[in-house]
Order: C-alpha cells, then structure tokens, then sequence
C-alpha cells in the first residue's frame, strides 16, 4: 500500500486537519477503507466502478488500477467518521429535489442513526468526486444509490460494531445498536462517536457482506421529517454553487441585449480596460458577445443587469441592439 | 461608510453599490440572494427599519443609518452566535420545507415584516404578501400555511 499522491485534504476536520493521513484499501467487496493509522477515523467509500449507469467512468477507474489502493479518483459513496461528527458525503447536487433528505435517510436506516445525527454533505472535489457525477438526471440519482448507500452504510456499521464489541469486551454477536450507541447484554454503552475516538490502528473490513435491514424495520423512510439541508437554508448559511468564493476568483459581466431576439450590433471598450480591477474586456461583435472580467465583484466587475446598463466598465453598446 | 446591519455597525468600502452586492460580497451574507436584478422576484429583499425592500434597487448610501435585517439576522442567538432560536416564521418554514430555498429569504423576511404590522393577518392578507415574491418551485400553499401558523403560535404566546 502506498500513500496517494493527492495534496493533502484540509477540509476532513477541523480539528484534525493535518493528522489524518489517508491511505486506501480495496476489499473484497470493492469498498476503499481508509487505512489510517491515525487515532479516530473511519473514512469508507464506493467507487464509481459500481455504478452501473456509468460505465465509461468506471472503466477508467478499472484501467487506473483498483489492486493499486490510491485515494479513489470518483467515489459514488463516502462516509468520514471522526469524533465529532458522522457525515455522509453524497454526490449528487441538491437543488431541492430532495436528494440529500432522502440518501440521508437511506444510509441512516443501515447506520441505525437518527437522521438528525448523520451530518449530510455535498460531495466535494476534495473527496474525489467527479463534477461530471454530480449533476442529476432522470429521476434517477435515489434509485441508482439506494442501494450503494445501504451497502456501504451497512459496512460502516459492521465495522464499528466490531470496534465497539472489542473495546467493550463483549463477543460481537451480543453488541446491539440503537440510536447511534452500541449496547452489551450487560448495558455497557458506547456511542458512534466513541467507538471512532477510542480506535487505534487499522479498521477490520466485514468477512462477508453485512445484512441489510428489512424495510419493515426503517423508521426514517416512509416517515414525515424535514428536510435535511432547510435549517441551514433558513438561517442564510447554505452555501449555493452561486455563493463559492475561490482563491483568484475573478467576475465576469456580459453585455446582454434589452429584449428577447436582439443581438448585438457593435460595441466599444471606451476606458473600460483601464478601470480598477479590470482585467480584460471582450468584444466580438461578430457573435455578439461584449464582456469584461474584473477581479472584483464590487464596483467595475459588478455582473450586469438584464440591460447591461449597470456597470461602470461594461462596453458601451453604442450600436444599442437591434432585433433580427 | 457605516452601515447598521443586524443589529452591527459595518465598515462598507463602495456605499454607491447596490445594497445586495454589499450584502454580499462585502459583507459575506450571501443568504440575502440575487435573482432577477430588476426588483420583480423579491429574492433579494431585506428589511430596512422593519420594511421589506428589494435590496437590488437601493444602494448601500441611500440605507444610510437605518437598520437592515438579513435572513442571517432573524434567529435568536447568545453572546457567542449560536442558534437560541429561530424566528417563528423560519421554525414554521423548517416543519414543512420548501424546495431549492433560492426565494426563502425574501419570503420569510416579507412574512416576519407582515407579522410585525399584523399579528393575526386574514388568509388573504398572507397571500398578498407572499405574491410578492416568486417562487420557481411553486411553494406558496406550504409558504401561506407556514406564515400561518408562525402567526398563530405568536398570538398563543
């Protein structure tokens, strides 16, 4: 096994960011365990290569080579474990399909975890996950990881659970989980969270593929709860693909005609370049395309109105538009 | 210049901005979200002195001392910033979602400004102010309910 050649991912944890060193292990069942031999982590996850909806990835992902264990270059899957939190990294977008809300329950369910306990995230590039992963499409993305998420899920749980029976001294086949603690016959107790911060050395994978639940057992599923990514919403704190802030971002602002079916006719960069911040005007009348790119949003960069009227170092359209 | 935003004095450094963009991009508040640009969807609006405006037609000058509140700005927090509680409206909104959340803040700021001046507003009168503001999912009979019984919890208190 040898370590990723990745740069070292910051956004883990905040607390240990720096201390978790990842290294990936292939099972048998084709999940990636992060072989860490740092103290409180479990990261566990599903490679492309099951999807069965995505099978050109998943070649390259087979031609990269899964015997050589390497951060997985798209997980469809991702579990982090850490002592403060259990999050479930999901790929797809959520733009208010649900998607979050409902694979959340789902990995839940198999977690025996209150949904309100499993932190829900948005599977980033950080992990590995592909953007052309990302987007949704048919109605597709909670019928095509139903049941990744539950595997993977399940796997998760199995491994904890025989974490936790070895640190309770108990055999395995007694340690029971309900509501995210594992319980002894003789009501000894250790949370999740307790398990992974209590964790030394290498994880041991399942020998064989845990059971799913029934669905006569879930609790989540089938059950009137809110939604996953609202609370963070009302509060202002949901980050939008519209809200990324990146290191050197610049703005871009474009020209756009004053109604429908008119097209630009010709435009000048006046003194526009030579505002602050600008870095570059473009102009190509014959598509029809006047922009400027600013390194600010603020003042000369300000993205344009419907009209592109508004900022300052915009292209003066002097031809105006016309319709065609 | 300052400008007085949930309940903070803010130094801002382009008051001739648009009051959104300085939000924004100055200040970091991105729950406070731009939609159209022309004042018609209401996804930017903001409370200026308890009023809903749209705060992608007034720039940050012309707010001048008065106090702006943000969807940030509605919950009840303690000295350290956490969460105590949230604004009725955002509890009632929580209990029965929305979709994508792209209109919520200017809904929920339009209703918490109808509650202030209405404590018990008519069926009608929540519909009227939720009319302002367009919602792409669809959602105004879960946003009317919520207004609601967020009006009905607060007369019970």
């Amino acid at each position: 096994m040898r370590q990723s050649n990745r740069p070292h991912p910051e956004t883990w944890d905040g607390e240990q960011a720096g201390a978790l060193e990842p290294r990936w292990a292939m099972t048998r069942r084709r999940l990636l365990i992060g072989a860490s031999a740092t103290v409180g982590a479990l990261v566990v996850g599903v490679p492309t290569a099951i999807e069965l909806l995505r099978p050109r990835v998943a070649s390259t992902m087979l031609e990269s080579g899964l015997s050589d264990p390497e951060l997985p270059s798209s997980p469809l899957v991702w579990f982090e474990l850490t002592p403060a939190e259990i999050a479930f990294y999901v790929p797809k977008v959520e733009m208010g399909q649900g998607i979050h809300t409902a694979l959340g329950k789902v990995a839940a369910e198999e977690l025996i975890l209150p949904l309100d306990r499993l932190r829900v995230r948005q599977g980033d590039m950080e992990r590995g996950f592909a953007p052309s992963l990302q987007f949704t499409f048919g109605s597709s993305s909670v019928s095509s990881l139903y049941t990744p998420v539950r595997e993977a899920a399940a796997t998760v749980l199995a491994m904890l659970a025989t974490e936790a029976a070895r640190q309770l001294g108990a055999p395995a086949n007694l340690v029971t989980a309900d509501g995210g603690v594992f319980h002894t016959p003789d009501y000894r107790a250790v949370d999740y969270l307790g398990v992974v911060a209590a964790h030394t050395g290498r994880w041991t994978e399942p020998e064989s593929a845990p059971a799913l639940r029934s669905a006569a057992d879930f609790v989540s599923i089938g059950a009137r709860g809110t939604r996953v990514d609202m609370r963070a919403k009302l509060l202002g704190e949901a980050v939008y693909g519209y809200d990324a802030r990146l290191p050197g971002l610049l703005y871009g602002a474009v020209a756009l005609p004053p109604r429908f079916g008119a097209t630009l006719v010709n435009a000048e960069a006046g003194d526009a370049a030579a505002l602050p911040g600008v870095k570059q005007v473009v102009i190509d009348e014959t598509i029809g395309f006047a922009g400027v790119v600013a390194d600010t949003a603020a003042g000369p960069g300000r993205p344009a109105t419907p009209c592109g009227s508004a900022g300052r170092a915009e292209p003066r359209s002097t031809g105006q538009a016309s319709r065609r | 210049m300052r400008l007085n935003v949930n309940g903070q004095g803010q130094v801002i450094d382009h008051p001739e901005e648009r009051l959104l963009w300085v939000l924004r991009d100055e200040l970091g508040l991105v729950g406070t979200r731009y939609g159209c640009g022309i004042g018609v969807c209401g996804c930017c609006t903001v409370l200026i002195d308890g009023e809903p405006m749209r705060s992608c037609q007034i720039s940050a000058s012309e707010v001048g001392s008065s106090a702006v509140t943000t969807l940030e700005g509605l919950a009840r927090r303690d000295s350290d910033g956490t969460v105590v509680a949230l604004h009725p409206v955002q509890q009632a909104i929580l209990e029965t979602p929305l979709q994508c959340g792209w209109c919520l803040p200017g809904h929920v700021l339009t209703a918490v400004a109808l509650l202030a001046r209405e404590p018990r507003p008519s069926a009608e009168r929540i519909a009227e102010a939720a009319g302002a503001n367009l919602c792409r999912c669809g959602g105004y009979n879960t946003i009317k309910a919520a207004v609601a019984r967020a009006a009905a919890r607060a007369g019970n208190q």
